[in-house]
C-alpha cells in the first residue's frame, strides 16, 4: 500500500474526522450557494476573474517588474527566490539581521509550501501563529488540513481539550466565546511583542506596490503593524494589475471561500511606516517566490496559476469530504492540491493524487476563476502513464484490455465468458470478492452482472 | 545569475497594455451605484464616535481591553 492509500484509509477509519469535515464543508457549501445566488450574474464575474488572471500570467514578467518598482518607491525591499530553500534563507537572514527572537505569523499557505515554520524552528527563532486555527494546529504539532480552515479536522471538543492542556489561563466554560477569550489571552501579548511579523499576500497590486491580506480575525493587522519588521512571502502569480482588479478578485474570493461578501478585515499595506504615520513597521520586505510557478506556466499548467486559494474546490469535492486534507500529504489538499503538489514536489512522489478523483467536475463548476481542474488532473494521469510511473500490474491489465478492446470479436467472446464466470462468484445478488479487483471489492460489494452482456440482449431485442 | 534575473528571463513578454487590463473590469451586469452618495455615507460613518472608545488609540498594552 502506498503512503497516500495508508493516509486515506486512516482518515476513512476516523469517525470524528468525518464529523469535523462534514460540519465545515457542509456549512461552506451552503453559505457559498446563498452568496452566489444573490450575486448579479456570477458566471460573468467568473469569466472576468479568469480573464484577469490569464492576462496577468501572460504578462507576468513585466507586471512583476512594475510591482517591484512601485514597492521599492513605497519604501519596501523586494527579494526574489527561485526555490523554497532560497525563500526560507531570505526570511531567516532578515530575521537574524533584525535580531529577532520571536516572529508573529499571519496565516500563509505559501509559508507552509516552502516549509517556513520548520526553517524558523531550525534557526532557533520562536514562532507565534496568530490565526486561531494555525494556533490550534501549532499547539497540536500538526499540519494544516484545509487552506482556509487549517484546523478543520478538529472538533470543538478536541480544541477545548487542547486549550486546557496548553494555555496558561484556559477557559472554564465550554463555550466558543470562552475558548476564543482563552486564545486571545494566550496570543495577544505575544503578537504585540514579536520582533518580526511574517505574512503571505492574497494579492500583490502592480500599479501601487501594495500587498493585500484578508482575514476574519484581524490577526494579520495585529501581527504586521506593531513589529519593527514586516516580511511578506508571496507566490509570483499573486499579482493583479491594479486596485480595481484586486477588488473584483476579492468579491469572488470571499464569496467562494466562506459565503461572505467580504472578509472582516481586508487590508492593503503599501510600504513601511512613513514619517508622520502613528504606527507601522520600520522595514517591509517582500519575498517573491517562484518555486516551480514559471515551470508550470511553460508546461501546460498556466491555468492553475489563476488560483486565488478560496478552497471552494475542496469544499465540494466528494473525495476530500471523505478523507480530509492530511491524506493528500502536501501543503495543498483537495482538487487544487492534487494539481499543484505534483508540479511543486514532483510527479513520481505524488502520482496517486491525480487518481484521487472521480472526475465529476464539481470543482470546476464552483471554481471562481474557472480552472479546468479535471482536465489538468487527466493531464497528470497521462503524463504519469507516458513516464511509466503506473504500477506494472495496472500497465499489464490495461494493456491486455486495450488489446482485446481493439478486436471486437475477441472482446465480445471474452466478455461473454467473463460475465458467466463472475456470476458464479455472486451470493444473494452481490459479489463481495472479485479476483484482480480487490482494490474495488475490498471496500464495497458489486452487484451480480446480468446473465447476458448488453450487446447480446440488444441483438435479441432487435431480432424481435 | 541572480534569482531575479533567472525568474524574469523565463517570463519575457511585451509590457502589458493598461487599456487591455482595464477592459477586463467592464461589468455590464453590475447594478448602477451612485458613487458620490456612497462616498458621503462612508465619510459620515467615519465621523461617528467609535463603538468602543478603548479601541481608538492603543498606546501600550494596558490600553487593550482585558
Amino acid at each position: 500500500m502506498s503512503a497516500f492509500t495508508d493516509r486515506a484509509n486512516a482518515a476513512l477509519a476516523d469517525p470524528i474526522l468525518k464529523i469535523a469535515i462534514e460540519r465545515t464543508t457542509g456549512t461552506a457549501e451552503a453559505k457559498r450557494a446563498v452568496a452566489v445566488s444573490a450575486f448579479p450574474d456570477f458566471e460573468a464575474a467568473r469569466d472576468r476573474a479568469a480573464a484577469i488572471k490569464d492576462q496577468v500570467v501572460a504578462n507576468l514578467g513585466p507586471y512583476l517588474e512594475l510591482f517591484e518598482a512601485n514597492a521599492i518607491a513605497a519604501g519596501a525591499k523586494v527579494h526574489w527566490a527561485s526555490t523554497a530553500d532560497e525563500a526560507c534563507k531570505i526570511v531567516i537572514d532578515i530575521c537574524k539581521a533584525a535580531n529577532a527572537k520571536t516572529v508573529a505569523r499571519s496565516k500563509s499557505m505559501l509559508g507552509e509550501e516552502i516549509g517556513l515554520p520548520h526553517a524558523l524552528e531550525e534557526a532557533g527563532i520562536g514562532r507565534v501563529e496568530t490565526d486561531l486555527a494555525e494556533h490550534i494546529i501549532q499547539l497540536a504539532d500538526e499540519r494544516p488540513s484545509h487552506i482556509i480552515w487549517p484546523a478543520m479536522h478538529k472538533t470543538r471538543e478536541q480544541v477545548s481539550a487542547l486549550f486546557k492542556a496548553k494555555h496558561r489561563a484556559p477557559h472554564e466554560e465550554e463555550t466558543i466565546a470562552a475558548m476564543a477569550e482563552s486564545a486571545r489571552r494566550e496570543l495577544r501579548t505575544q503578537m504585540l511583542s514579536a520582533d518580526v511579523g511574517i505574512s503571505g499576500a492574497n494579492f500583490l497590486i502592480a500599479d501601487t506596490g501594495a500587498i493585500c491580506t484578508v482575514t476574519n480575525e484581524g490577526n494579520a493587522e495585529l501581527s504586521l503593524v506593531p513589529p519593527r519588521v514586516h516580511i511578506v512571502t508571496a507566490g509570483i502569480e499573486k499579482i493583479v494589475p491594479s486596485m480595481p482588479h484586486a477588488i473584483h478578485m476579492l468579491r469572488m474570493l470571499a464569496r467562494s471561500a466562506t459565503g461572505a461578501a467580504l472578509t472582516q478585515y481586508t487590508t492593503f499595506y503599501t510600504g513601511p511606516k512613513r514619517p508622520g504615520d502613528r504606527d507601522g513597521p520600520e522595514q517591509m520586505h517582500i519575498v517573491l517566490v517562484d518555486n516551480g510557478r514559471t515551470k508550470m506556466r511553460e508546461e501546460g499548467l498556466a491555468e492553475m496559476l489563476r488560483c486565488i486559494r478560496c478552497g471552494a474546490c475542496m469544499n465540494h469535492c466528494v473525495v476530500f469530504r471523505q478523507i480530509g486534507g492530511h491524506a493528500y500529504g502536501g501543503a495543498y489538499p483537495g482538487p487544487m492540491g492534487a494539481v499543484l503538489t505534483p508540479a511543486l514536489d514532483g510527479l513520481p512522489k505524488n502520482r496517486e493524487l491525480a487518481h484521487a478523483c472521480t472526475l465529476n467536475g464539481k470543482c470546476q463548476e464552483v471554481c471562481p476563476v474557472r480552472i479546468p481542474l479535471p482536465t489538468l488532473l487527466r493531464g497528470w494521469r497521462e503524463k504519469s502513464w507516458r513516464e511509466g510511473l503506473e504500477p506494472t500490474s495496472m500497465r499489464a491489465g490495461l494493456s491486455l484490455w486495450a488489446f482485446a478492446a481493439t478486436r471486437p470479436g475477441l472482446y465480445r467472446f471474452g466478455t461473454g465468458i467473463a460475465v458467466r464466470a463472475i456470476r458464479l462468484l455472486g451470493k444473494g445478488g452481490w459479489i463481495s470478492k472479485l479476483p484482480l479487483a480487490g482494490g474495488w471489492t475490498g471496500h464495497r460489494d458489486m452487484p451480480k452482472p446480468a446473465a447476458q452482456t448488453f450487446m447480446n440482449q440488444y441483438r435479441k431485442e432487435r431480432g424481435k | 545569475m541572480s534569482a531575479r534575473d533567472a525568474i524574469l528571463s523565463r517570463l519575457k513578454s511585451a509590457a502589458p497594455s493598461k487599456a487591455e487590463a482595464d477592459a477586463l473590469l467592464v461589468a455590464p451586469e453590475r447594478p448602477a451605484v451612485d458613487e458620490s452618495a456612497l462616498e458621503a455615507e462612508f465619510l459620515a460613518r467615519l465621523a461617528l464616535p467609535s463603538v468602543s472608545a478603548t479601541h481608538d488609540a492603543i498606546g501600550n498594552l494596558s490600553d487593550l481591553p482585558s
